[in-house]
């Protein structure tokens, strides 16, 4: 209850996150690394009957390159501390942002937000991990695709890349996604 | 309002009660408070915006606090999302009150953790559909400068309502004194010792029927809290009803007079009593936000 965290990893020490920390810090800024309360209470809704503090992460971190992730996932690695990836936290109803395990540091990837390419032939689309369907749409009709997205319920202000990964479904006849 | 803040604090520095009891935690103007600048009360378009808003001006009135802005959704925060996520930023550096129903909550916490906000507390307000018509009140309160329960249990104990208030402390607020009851009138106050400490204040209910309601064991380590050295006077206003006191409460903590005196991971608030008012059935969500 003296900890200076909301909740830590399953099996490690304070200092020893106390150490992630700061290595943390020093590969995306302060700002980047959220520890507070205030700042992590976002993460912890998750729509489910159980008590949420089951759910609270140790730490949200935010990161915007792929070589930033790389560092984050070593540091991890080396401190045995779990992660929980998220790109828009969207998953309404499945937890939304919140880690699976009590005291997992989430993995926030949701300024990775840029749209790399769309073939309107081949209909697929490169994204980052936090573009939204609402951009996907935004970028469809700005460049006058004849393209079209199957949302689904958490709508426009979910990402299309976790449903994918997720095998989510989508209401077309064969039921896929895009 | 019945007793406003500076008459308040008159009598008590006439009859000699702060050098005695000590000072409330909002006694002074100039004592350093998180309250903002700027407070917007976001109301999506719910049964209760009313006698919410009514609550919250009450609040602000009684502070002398001019600085707050109200943004009535029209059609709901669901298909105005967008609106409500340009508001957000353009609105940096302001406190956000919000009142949603449970599905528009879901989307305000989106938007709020996708605008990098700093949520301080969320609260679940219900009155129960049975005959009981029970008032139930969930917060989780992530700042110990923002909690709205003691403030909304002393607001609700003023009339004939069967209420519980549970708040859940992200992170355990300090111990700022030795006083760690409900400063309230005919209250009994128990601490559970465990990993979790957890205070339970009874009113016109014992220990094991609180115990029951708040699904605790009653056969945990339980003792007894003596009652507070100071009372902690909170200025209360007579509301008409329940919706209104919440938002009295919420609006209070938000504007950064309620910190925690009690030292524990959560609290609960009980209030029974045999004679009920007739209770509005409704059930809404309340945020405080630092966006």
């Amino acid at each position: 209850m003296a900890s200076k965290y909301i909740a830590l990893p399953k099996g490690v020490s304070e200092q020893t996150f106390d150490l992630a920390v700061k290595e943390f810090r020093q590969i995306l800024g302060d700002r980047n690394v959220l520890t507070e309360a205030a700042q992590l209470a976002p993460y912890t809704k998750v729509m489910m009957p159980v008590p949420e503090e089951n759910h609270a992460p140790s730490a949200a971190i935010l990161a915007t390159t792929v070589e930033q992730i790389q560092k984050i996932v070593g540091v991890c690695n080396k401190h045995k501390i779990p992660i929980w990836t998220i790109s828009t936290g969207k998953n309404l109803g499945y937890g939304s942002a919140a880690p699976v395990e009590r005291g997992q540091v989430v993995l926030d990837l949701h300024r990775m937000n840029r749209i790399l390419e769309v073939d309107g032939d081949l209909c697929y689309a490169l994204v980052e991990p936090g573009v939204t369907y609402r951009q996907l749409y935004d970028y469809f009709q700005e460049h006058k695709l004849a393209l079209w997205l199957s949302v689904p319920a958490p709508s426009a202000i979910a990402g299309p890349r976790a449903i994918r990964w997720t095998e989510g479904s989508g209401i077309r006849p064969t039921a896929s996604i895009f | 309002m019945d007793i406003d803040r500076r008459s308040l604090m008159k009598g008590m520095l006439a009859s000699g009660a702060l050098m005695a009891l000590g000072s409330p935690p909002w006694a002074f103007a100039n004592q350093p408070a998180p309250r903002p600048g700027r407070c917007v009360l976001l109301l999506n378009g719910a049964k209760v915006d009313d006698s919410f808003e009514r609550g919250a001006r009450a609040a602000c009135g009684g502070m002398a606090f001019e600085g707050l802005d109200i943004v009535r959704l029209k059609d709901g925060l669901l298909s105005g999302t967008q609106n409500i996520a340009r508001a957000m930023e353009r609105s940096r550096e302001a406190r956000w009150i919000a009142v949603m129903d449970d599905a528009g909550a879901i989307i305000f916490l989106e938007l709020a953790r996708a605008a990098g906000a700093r949520m301080l507390s969320m609260g679940m307000h219900a009155c129960s559909t049975d005959d009981a018509g029970r008032l139930r009140h969930e917060i989780a309160t992530a700042s110990a400068a923002c909690s709205a329960g003691e403030l909304l249990a002393s607001q609700l104990i003023r009339r004939p309502h069967d209420f519980s208030v549970r708040e859940t402390f992200l992170q355990a607020p300090p111990a700022r004194s030795s006083s760690t009851g409900w400063s309230a009138r005919a209250v009994s106050s128990y601490r559970l010792h465990g990993p979790d400490i957890f205070h339970m204040h009874c009113a016109g209910v014992s220990l094991t029927e609180g115990c029951e309601r708040m699904s605790l064991p009653a056969a945990g380590h339980w003792t007894a809290i003596p009652p507070p050295v100071s009372s902690r006077d909170f200025v209360s206003w007579p509301a008409d009803n329940w919706v209104q006191s919440v938002g009295y409460a919420v609006t209070a903590a938000a504007l950064g007079p309620a910190a925690v005196a009690e030292s524990c991971s959560g609290r609960a608030f009980i209030h029974a009593t045999p004679i009920r008012e007739a209770q509005e059935k409704e059930r809404f969500v309340s945020f405080i936000v630092d966006i």
